[in-house]
């Protein structure tokens, strides 16, 4: 069957249930991205991160007539990457948990954006921020994990989250407060 | 192509995983636009009987009595009815949630908007008579819907005025009738001095009056419990 590298996602999407070529496309552009957000918002270990992962893949491949190609097909797959990450926690009766693995350009993203600094009249370290961020609400955490490290746009977020933009704007200047407070009080 | 996709690959192969047909989202989108329509709908009707309700309340008999205002209300309420309507509102709400696109309004838009919607087709279905023929024919055919929500006279008295429903069953000598109540007790009632539409057997009527024994009531005002939109503009008019 004809595969074509240069297709976008979306076309990859609206063939791929024709066509298994383009579905192993799609899986090699999303695996590592994938992979890495489940690990980050599942705080599971790597072999688990991989289990959910191929879960996550036979639901994207289950579900693509269901597909809205208006919609932009990362924010689709990574939609279901949240809820089949959430229905693990739900299935064990355990609350979710962000593990908030943090490099140092992603702390910088986060001082900047957030003038840590500025407004806490205080040089910040990576362990205080990471400490911050470890006692904010879940619901906080998933949209700073979107916005600052999978670097989504709010109308990303909001595709993903199901959430309206809105409501992604105020919970990301709430978890901004939060956050600044708690770096302030430390 | 590495081990993973040649993993997933051969296990959607091998499991014969195939994509999911087209025709059950489709299917999943009809059903949950049915159902919030139906929802909808059901929760315009019940505001219909609210407004009903209302508007047929025993204010004409109080006006008649000196008695406590809020007292009344709060007894005169269809909380049966506002429950119901509560039950659908949400409803309504739940499964427009789920329609595709849906989540990028707030909650609280489409509580208005199915708020509104409720009220405005309430309003038709009243003007329609949908309410009175839905209060009726529950009345008529569902035994505990009277005890639910009927007005409680009993815990209701004002002075020595009384409020009376009931279904007229028969007609005695002297401008007397019997009345049964929602509690299947039978009462003789003289109209004698009453003002009064038209009476005849099976016809449910309220009334305004004394009790003058264990089972015998003297009626000053009578009305019928179901008036239709004709008597309703009479009674407009009369005002």
């Amino acid at each position: 069957m004809n595969t074509d590298k240069r297709k976008t996602d979306e076309e990859l999407a609206i063939s791929a249930p024709s066509n298994v070529a383009d579905f192993k496309i799609l899986i090699d552009r999303y695996q590592k991205p994938l992979a890495r957000y489940i690990f980050r918002i599942s705080g599971r270990n790597r072999h688990d991160t991989e289990d959910i992962l191929q879960e996550v893949f036979i639901k994207i491949y289950k579900n693509l007539y269901s597909y809205n190609p208006k919609l932009k097909f990362s924010s689709w797959i990574y939609r279901i990457a949240h809820n089949c990450v959430i229905s693990g926690w739900r299935k064990i009766k355990a609350r979710p948990q962000i593990a908030f693995n943090i490099d140092n350009d992603i702390i910088k993203n986060i001082t900047d954006t957030f003038d840590l600094e500025k407004n806490t009249d205080r040089i910040i370290d990576k362990q205080q921020v990471k400490q911050a961020l470890d006692k904010l609400n879940y619901k906080y955490k998933e949209v700073l994990e979107l916005r600052y490290m999978e670097q989504k746009t709010y109308e990303e977020i909001s595709d993903i989250l199901k959430k309206p933009p809105g409501t992604i704007a105020a919970l990301i200047n709430r978890a901004k407060k939060k956050l600044k407070k708690h770096i302030k009080y430390e | 192509m590495n081990n993973f996709t040649d993993n997933l690959i051969n296990k959607i192969e091998s499991k014969n995983i195939k994509p999911r047909p087209k025709f059950t989202f489709l299917l999943k989108d009809i059903t949950l636009f049915l159902i919030s329509t139906i929802s909808l709908i059901i929760g315009s009707l019940a505001f219909a009987v609210i407004f009903y309700m209302i508007d047929n309340n025993n204010w004409d008999l109080y006006s008649k009595t000196n008695g406590n205002f809020l007292k009344f209300l709060l007894l005169s309420l269809p909380y049966l009815w506002l429950l119901l309507l509560s039950i659908f509102i949400w409803l309504s709400i739940y499964y427009i949630r789920h329609i595709k696109g849906t989540y990028k309004y707030r909650a609280s838009y489409f509580l208005f908007i199915v708020i509104l919607a409720n009220i405005i087709f309430g309003f038709i279905f009243y003007n329609f008579g949908l309410g009175r023929t839905i209060e009726m024919t529950f009345y008529q055919h569902i035994p505990h819907y009277r005890t639910i929500n009927e007005f409680p006279f009993h815990i209701w008295k004002q002075s020595n005025k009384n409020i009376l429903t009931g279904t007229i069953i028969g007609f005695v000598e002297n401008k007397k009738f019997i009345l049964i109540d929602s509690k299947q007790q039978n009462w003789i009632v003289d109209y004698q001095t009453a003002r009064s539409p038209l009476l005849n057997t099976g016809l449910p009527v309220k009334m305004l009056g004394e009790k003058t024994s264990e089972n015998s009531y003297r009626a000053e005002i009578i009305k019928p419990l179901f008036p239709t939109r004709k008597s309703m503009i009479i009674k407009m008019r009369a005002r």
